[in-house]
């Protein structure tokens, strides 16, 4: 009988694993809290090649994929450009990222400078690091550390009741993140959805 | 470009196959166990396992029941009202989208879902929309739909916790728009796709669903 039930078992197993495949599941994020970021180089506006790891000594990097024509992106601009002011001089590198194929760098640099975006912006032509974290939407920002350690993933702010009014919208997620890790202490809340527009990438991911 | 996704692998059910029925086991009866034996109880109970995924895939009427018909209007959709809404479409194959007017790629991909509703409504699908838009936008949004010719359900966001709806739908979704979600008649979600989507996925997807 032992063997009847075995046969019964692995049955049950396959049908297991048959109902955990349904349902689309769509790819998550491929870097995980806790985990370290790989390098990468990416140019930015004007062509010059940029890495992460330049970087090195900051207290902790926000690495935020952006758009120029995500009306859901742009009604955050006034956060990160408030945001980057108010970290930047307690030791957190910000780094915008536009991955959209649509979005062609004149048109980024363009829009970096009318909307007070001045930080480094780089573009990710190939998707090569949306890819590589595994981003989907804009704005989406991942938080490191000084180690490259991943400590917050998701929205700026807005992820319980998403809005593109810019009145309301805010950074009111990611940061008590950035203060935590500049604190040294864990976030409380390490991962919210990034809601906005999807990623035109190159192919579809 | 088109949305993210993996398949599923519910297309391969067969709709006649949920009437299959296992008989009983008499080389197996008694205390002895043979190699026969072994290989009978193990095409068995495949057969059973197969026989229960596609059981699962299928429903319990070989018609679907009449498309309800859709509300009045653009009607502000709250998490009651979105389990209210799958409820009232069980026994249906739908199709769920959230978009927006200000999101270029989902204007894009709206004239493929009305196609799809108007294609295949008579076979059992339902498309439902739901406009992640400020509550300002509804003429926007009105004006979009009626020039789109949509005649299924369409609401506007008004999620207590959109974050939390987000992983009660899937968790990997990353909260892109466009994101489309198929349900079957069951109310299970078997596919989802975050980012502009094609016709044709949509319809591979959607088609062995239907009756």
């Amino acid at each position: 009988m032992s063997r009847i039930k075995i046969v019964l078992a692995f049955g049950l197993g396959l049908f297991l694993l048959w109902s955990a495949c349904r349902g689309g599941e769509l790819p998550a994020a491929k870097i995980k809290v806790g985990e370290k970021m790989a390098d990468f180089t990416l140019p930015d506006v004007n062509g010059k090649p940029h890495q992460l790891y330049e970087f090195e000594g900051k207290k902790a990097v926000a690495v935020i994929f952006i758009a120029t024509r995500c009306p859901y992106s742009n009604s955050f601009n006034h956060v990160m450009a408030d945001l980057a002011h108010e970290y930047e001089s307690r030791g957190v590198a910000f780094i915008g990222i536009n991955a959209n194929k649509t979005e062609p760098v004149s048109e980024v640099a363009e829009h970096a400078r009318t909307h007070g975006l001045d930080f480094l912006i780089l573009k990710d032509e190939g998707n090569q690091v949306a890819d590589q974290l595994g981003a989907s939407v804009t704005p989406e920002v991942f938080l490191l550390d000084s180690t490259w350690t991943l400590r917050y993933h998701g929205a700026l702010g807005n992820s319980h009741q998403p809005t593109n009014n810019p009145d309301k919208t805010n950074g009111d997620e990611v940061r008590p993140a950035l203060d935590a890790v500049l604190a040294g202490k864990a976030a409380s809340v390490t991962e919210t959805k990034a809601f906005g527009c999807s990623i035109k990438r190159v192919k579809a991911g | 470009m088109s949305g993210k996704s993996i398949a599923s692998g519910i297309s391969q059910g067969s709709p006649n196959a949920r009437h299959s029925r296992v008989s009983g086991n008499p080389v197996c009866q008694g205390a002895t166990w043979t190699p026969a034996c072994a290989g009978v109880t193990t095409i068995l109970v495949l057969s059973c396992c197969l026989a229960a995924l596609l059981l699962s895939v299928g429903c319990s009427h070989s018609v679907a029941p009449p498309e309800p018909p859709p509300p009045q209007g653009i009607v502000a959709l709250d998490e009651t009202g979105w389990e209210r809404v799958r409820a009232q479409q069980r026994g249906r194959v739908l199709l769920v989208n959230f978009w927006a007017t200000w999101c270029d790629p989902c204007r894009e991909e709206f004239p493929d879902l009305v196609r799809l509703h108007n294609t295949y409504r008579s076979h059992g699908l339902s498309v439902v929309a739901i406009s992640m838009d400020e509550p300002e936008s509804r003429p926007a949004i009105e004006q979009f739909l009626k020039s789109q010719g949509a005649n299924f359900g369409s609401y506007r966001q008004q999620f207590k916790d959109f974050e939390a709806l987000v992983n009660s739908i899937n968790p990997r979704w990353g909260g892109g728009i466009p994101a489309s979600f198929l349900y079957d008649c069951e109310g299970h979600l078997v596919e989802s796709w975050e980012g502009a989507t094609t016709y044709e996925e949509f319809e591979s997807a959607l088609k062995p669903l239907l009756r």
